[in-house]
């Protein structure tokens, strides 16, 4: 990728990490990460019902793996479809299963704290729980998909309040997804299926609304996740476009991503270094630009340093941006 | 409302679908047999939306690239064949999936199936001259039936032999100099390499044209002389009366009543020689239009006759699906689908992987031993459930009748299942079978309820397992 300046920014490329595994370093359609401290990352895989590999993967942003915990089940620590991860301010561990309508805790090595959720549509039940993220005060917001709506909670899991319900307009969501919060508190929520985003006060007063359907710059078709960075610039993972948009903090679109994976990451060169043949079988390949690209983005994560993460489901993998901050450009005629 | 009218429509929702339940039933005979054909046929300019994708994906990433193993690939495609507001495009689907089988047991990439049966969704009912040629340039196909290795200092005729004997033509109307003459034209028709599967997942194959590679000499072929190129020779194929004769049959074995395989066509006559002549005219008259030859096969008093009604046994794919819409099960992403997409390989049709390019032989063919027992159990498993939503609202209309004797429990049951047809003889054995459990009554109590329930579960498990119950 070459440097993008847009309108006072500069992102830059970074590296990616991952490869496609169904255990140990790499993922298996991971949908959700999450950021730790000391450039820690946990991600949610999905697995599959011929791979059912659900599990944790922590690693870190050099690529460097940890460890892994859960399973496929529906025991406790186990799981079945889950979606989404968030860390609470001890750094434990939230995961949330849409299927079993729950949160299940570890602490950050992966051990087993307690779950809970109860599955309903009445109030302090949820349904179909499909992004969480925490606020300052340990508090934890909930997407909840088949509910339409974004349910608070302490993380012990008492209930505070509900916004939301099933429709197009402002305040209703149509199968939500992903969550996020600003520096301020506000809330960020992918309104999936109305193909927008959608913005709220911490009381979850309408603020704002952007993107709409299209496949153009500053459209959205099935939006799956949100970040905003601490400059209130906001960037969404456009799930069935391939693509990430990057919003200003007024909803304006500044630039867009595509992915820009030109190299393998460490496991992927790994990996194709102990097969020969797939060495030369990339050698015949008239082209591996499509490899660089997205398919399916399906969470996004910033960083305190301004390294963007996005979750490429697909490909198992997750491409790294940075946005530079002090970047000074070279004299053009170098 | 009639009940000969809901049986005729139940007889096309099954044949031009996967069955359908009463209340769609009662919604289809309410809006007319004609206009029901009319938006099964043309579902996109009446306004049926295809089935929602994103909502496939979201759920289940696994379906969208399931890699080599079709696991994952056939639960996909079992979802939307259970789902799909658009029933007669996914038969369509499975129709030419018969005609044009081809399979991951070579291909090795179950996605490029996937990419193969979409391509059948989005062509199935328009032109078959355009459908040939996209299957031409189809990477799965191309794969399976050798054309990458059909070059022009070394022709490999694997794929231009099939195009005239199963996918157009058929036996005997073609000469093997036709055969070589056909494969000419098609050297340099390839695919193009692709990003190995190694470490990020599957990458797509996509058609790539070599000139270089193309044969461009002059070619004779069914009396036609010219530097004839791939496309020329399927607009040959295509004017064949022997083509539209060939389609015609295909049409009236899978949709209207079970003929001989296909490689005894040859020597066996059609069963209903008028039906395959009206089919062939409206397949030419149409300019070779899928669309407008179904139109005319739905409409057709061969088609609505009742003599040819639960006359053809039904493929493992009905079974499964047609069961999953009686029932409601998985009518929405659940977990557990991919056992139900597995069900048909144990029944004796693994969809995107058939046992040869000649496809599946179907009618009679689909029952032996093992395969019957697969096929009860299958559906009595299911239609026993009472918890199932398909099943309560079968026992709901039961319930809602005043009283209700032997015969009358037996007879809803029946007509409730589709409607089934059972004979006389094993409509007695029910409705005995039900007298010696004493009276059914739906009851006032919770326990007489569930035990009225359970009573409707058993005998529906009853008619899935009757031998007629194997034919739709």
């Amino acid at each position: 990728m070459q440097t993008v300046m847009v309108r006072g920014r500069v992102y830059n490329y970074s590296h990616t990490i991952g490869r496609n595994a169904t255990g140990g370093p790499g993922f298996r359609h991971p949908v959700d990460l999450a950021l730790g401290g000391n450039g820690v990352v946990y991600v949610i895989n999905r697995g599959d019902e011929f791979q059912p590999c659900q599990r944790v993967s922590v690693i870190t942003v050099d690529e460097e793996f940890i460890r892994d915990f859960g399973g496929v089940g529906t025991g406790d620590g186990q799981f079945t479809w889950p979606t989404a991860i968030a860390l609470d301010g001890d750094e434990n561990v939230y995961v949330a299963d849409e299927w079993l309508n729950r949160i299940s805790i570890f602490d950050r090595d992966g051990n087993y704290l307690g779950k809970w959720g109860t599955p309903g549509s009445g109030e302090g039940q949820i349904n179909g729980p499909s992004g969480i993220v925490f606020d300052g005060n340990d508090n934890i917001y909930i997407t909840e998909e088949l509910n339409h709506r974004i349910s608070k909670f302490t993380k012990d899991g008492r209930y505070i309040s509900s916004w939301g319900s099933e429709g197009p307009g402002e305040g209703e969501f149509n199968h939500p997804w992903g969550i996020a919060l600003d520096g301020r508190g506000d809330v960020y929520v992918a309104d999936w299926h109305n193909d927008r985003i959608q913005k709220f006060s911490p009381e979850g007063e309408f603020l704002a609304s952007f993107g709409g359907s299209g496949e153009g710059k500053g459209e959205l078709k099935l939006p799956s996740d949100v970040a905003v960075d601490d400059e209130g610039d906001v960037y969404v993972t456009d799930w069935w476009n391939n693509k990430v948009e990057v919003f200003d903090p007024e909803g304006m679109p500044l630039t867009t991503f595509i992915g820009d994976a030109e190299e393998l990451s460490k496991w992927a060169q790994e990996a194709v270094d102990a097969n020969p043949d797939y060495v030369k079988a990339r050698l015949r390949v008239k082209s591996l630009e499509p490899q660089w690209r997205f398919t399916r983005p399906t969470s996004i994560e910033i960083s305190e340093d301004g390294k963007i993460l996005v979750l490429d489901n697909q490909r198992a993998r997750i491409q790294i941006y940075q946005k530079e901050s002090d970047w000074v450009d070279p004299q053009f005629n170098l | 409302m009639a009940e000969k009218d809901i049986a005729l429509m139940s007889h096309l929702m099954r044949r031009a679908g996967f069955g359908a339940t009463r209340d769609e039933l009662e919604a289809r005979v309410a809006k007319g047999y004609e206009a029901t054909v009319e938006e099964l046929v043309n579902p996109e300019e009446h306004g049926i939306p295809p089935i929602d994708e994103g909502m496939i994906f979201r759920h289940n990433p696994g379906y969208e690239i399931p890699g080599g193993n079709p696991t994952n690939g056939q639960a996909h495609w079992m979802y939307r064949l259970i789902n799909t507001p658009r029933p007669l495009e996914e038969k369509m689907v499975l129709f030419w999936h018969h005609v044009f089988a081809t399979g991951n047991a070579k291909v090795d990439n179950c996605d490029q199936l996937l990419a193969q049966i979409d391509m059948f969704r989005k062509n199935g009912m328009g032109n078959y001259r355009d459908l040939l040629v996209l299957l031409a340039k189809d990477p799965a196909m191309i794969f399976w039936l050798d054309n990458n290795e059909n070059h022009r200092d070394a022709p490999n005729e694997n794929w231009g032999r099939e195009l005239l004997e199963l996918f157009s033509m058929g036996q005997g109307n073609y000469s093997e100099d036709d055969v070589k003459e056909c494969s000419r034209a098609f050297t340099g028709w390839t695919i193009a390499a692709k990003i190995p599967r190694l470490p990020y997942g599957r990458y797509p194959w996509s058609f790539e044209y070599l000139p270089q590679d193309h044969d461009d000499g002059e070619k004779t072929f069914l009396g036609h002389r010219g530097r004839f190129n791939g496309e020329d020779i399927i607009d040959i194929v295509v004017r064949q009366p022997a083509t539209a004769r060939f389609i015609a049959r295909h049409l009236y074995n899978f949709f209207v009543a079970d003929e001989v395989q296909v490689p005894s066509w040859l020597d066996v006559a059609p069963r209903d020689p008028v039906a395959i002549n009206m089919l062939g005219e409206t397949f030419i008259s149409s300019g070779y239009d899928m669309r407008a030859t179904l139109r005319m096969l739905f409409n057709s008093d061969f088609f609505k006759d009742e003599s040819v009604w639960f006359g053809k046994v039904k493929s493992p794919a009905e079974v499964v699906a047609g069961t999953m819409r009686l029932v409601q099960d998985h009518v929405s992403p659940k977990p557990g689908m991919a056992p139900i997409g597995l069900e048909t390989n144990y029944q004796g049709q693994a969809l995107m992987d058939p046992p040869s390019v000649e496809g599946w032989h179907t009618g009679q063919e689909w029952i032996d031993s093992g395969s019957l027992l697969r096929r009860i159990n299958f559906v009595a498993n299911r239609v026993g459930d009472t918890s199932l939503p398909g099943v309560k609202s079968i026992i709901e209309r039961l319930a809602a009748r005043e009283s209700l004797t032997a015969t009358e429990f037996v007879d809803g049951c029946i007509d409730l299942m589709g409607p089934a047809r059972v004979n006389d003889d094993t409509r007695s054995e029910l409705i005995a079978h039900v007298e010696a459990g004493g009276p059914a009554r739906r009851g006032a109590t919770e326990e007489e309820r569930a035990a009225f329930g359970r009573r409707v579960g058993e005998v529906l498990q009853l008619i899935a397992s009757t031998r007629e119950y194997q034919f739709g």
